[in-house]
């Protein structure tokens, strides 16, 4: 592997952002990534669907995709605001997905919130503006109806989808070491950074208080 | 920018929103009325649509061209696919090219793959909403007003009826015909009556609504890169 091709395939931010270049990203500046995220290629993350009314006074639009830390988009994950048709008029919602979240291959992506630690599978859809709240696992094909709250510590599966398991207390510790380690196994594949280098940034806890994305 | 002849590399056409791309529109038509042949992945759109920067036109199968043909005030949305598929009879039909036409008014969403082989053309009715990720295969017609709910399959040759609406994740077997407004539910795809529940003008508004909207939004965010190819 040269130094050239590793190079060019992913962009590197400075919070630890790692975004692939064959990802489609639209509006970057209305989408706020946490640290520590990875988006693999053939994404799409669309922060060009944003309300209209939403050039106010805080400059640049308000963020119409929020991902926070440590999340990981696999490959043809669809991330796309809600929209609602609301008294006559046409509106996206902005979306807000937690930290520690893993989201499977090819999944489409249309809630308007995900909690933190929440592990989706592949192929899900997960419809307008359903809520996922913490410590959630949605298992490969799993269909989420629009306007579904999905409770905390909970299995879905199926489509429609339906609870169909219960998770302990503790998976959210879990689910945050699993968040962790993937960034860490990702990045010592892909950069060539030394690998001390790579697992001293995974317990250094001060700095990840400093990219708390408002 | 256009490729003309055949070839069995991946061409891969990157459009860009109607008004930067008056050009390349130009281009494309005078090859093909002037030589009456298709010679390279054309793109047939009225100025008032919009295809998305990233949508991919793949003629990975050789021979085969894929001509796109969009609608009025229609929107393709980034990463839709458009792929040929090797055609089972490979008699060689290289004149005939695979066609995709979209009607007016309609979206189609992002991650949407789309199948196409020479003789059998896919049609996309106006007033429709193809959610992200739907997956069609060759020879499909869907007709006016339908809402095509994320990541469903249609397999080949079925035939959707007006104001249908299919959920997400269902899967349409081969062949079927869906009667018009009826609703398909869940992975073996059955089929219920559906009850009136938006008249024809109303969708039509409401798409109309939610073409403009976009229309306005994305040509800022959607603008061509000239530097890369």
């Amino acid at each position: 592997m040269s130094r050239r091709q590793t190079r060019g395939e992913y962009i590197e931010t400075e919070s630890g952002n790692r975004i692939s270049r064959k990802a489609v990203i639209l509006g970057s500046q209305h989408i706020l990534l946490g640290g520590r995220s990875t988006i693999l290629p053939d994404c799409v993350v669309r922060g060009d669907l944003h309300r209209p009314s939403s050039a106010s006074a805080s400059g640049s639009a308000a963020a119409s995709v929020n991902i926070g830390r440590y999340n990981f988009l696999e490959k043809g994950v669809v991330i796309r605001p809600p929209f609602k048709i609301y008294k006559g008029s046409l509106v996206y919602y902005p979306q807000k997905i937690g930290n520690y979240v893993s989201i499977g291959a090819n999944s489409i992506i249309e809630a308007a919130a995900i909690g933190s630690y929440v592990c989706i599978g592949s192929n899900c859809v997960v419809g307008k503006f359903a809520i996922l709240k913490d410590c959630v696992v949605v298992l490969d094909g799993t269909v989420i109806p629009p306007t579904t709250c999905i409770p905390p510590f909970s299995v879905v599966a199926g489509n429609p989808a339906s609870v169909v398991d219960e998770l302990p207390e503790s998976s959210a510790e879990v689910f945050e070491r699993r968040a962790r380690q993937i960034h860490t196994l990702h990045g010592g594949a892909l950069t060539s950074t030394s690998i001390e280098e790579v697992k001293q940034s995974v317990f250094d806890d001060d700095v990840d208080e400093e990219f708390d994305v408002a | 920018m256009p490729h003309s002849g055949k070839s069995t590399d991946r061409q891969i056409l990157r459009v860009a929103c109607p008004t930067n791309s008056r050009d390349f529109l130009a281009t494309t038509a005078k090859t093909t009325i002037e030589s009456a042949t298709y010679l390279c992945p054309m793109l047939d759109a009225k100025l008032t649509s919009f295809i998305s920067e990233h949508v991919i036109l793949d003629e990975s199968h050789a021979s085969q061209n894929i001509v796109l043909r969009v609608g009025d005030h229609s929107m393709v949305n980034p990463s839709v696919r458009v792929c040929t598929q090797s055609a089972a009879n490979s008699s060689g039909n290289s004149d005939e090219p695979a066609v995709l036409e979209i009607g007016d008014y309609t979206i189609v969403s992002d991650g949407c793959n789309f199948e196409l082989t020479p003789n059998s053309r896919v049609r996309i009715g106006n007033y429709t909403q193809i959610d992200p990720g739907v997956r069609v295969e060759p020879g499909v017609t869907i007709g006016d007003f339908c809402v095509l709910g994320a990541r469903c399959v249609i397999a080949r040759g079925t035939r959707i009826g007006n104001n249908c609406k299919i959920t997400a994740g269902a899967k349409i077997g081969v062949s079927v015909v869906i009667p018009p407004g009826s609703v398909a539910v869940g992975d073996a795809g059955e089929i219920r009556q559906a009850m009136e529940d938006m008249s024809d003008e109303q969708r039509t508004r409401e798409m109309k609504m939610h073409v403009d909207f976009l229309m306005r939004i994305m040509p800022a965010y959607n603008k061509p890169r000239q530097d890369r190819k």
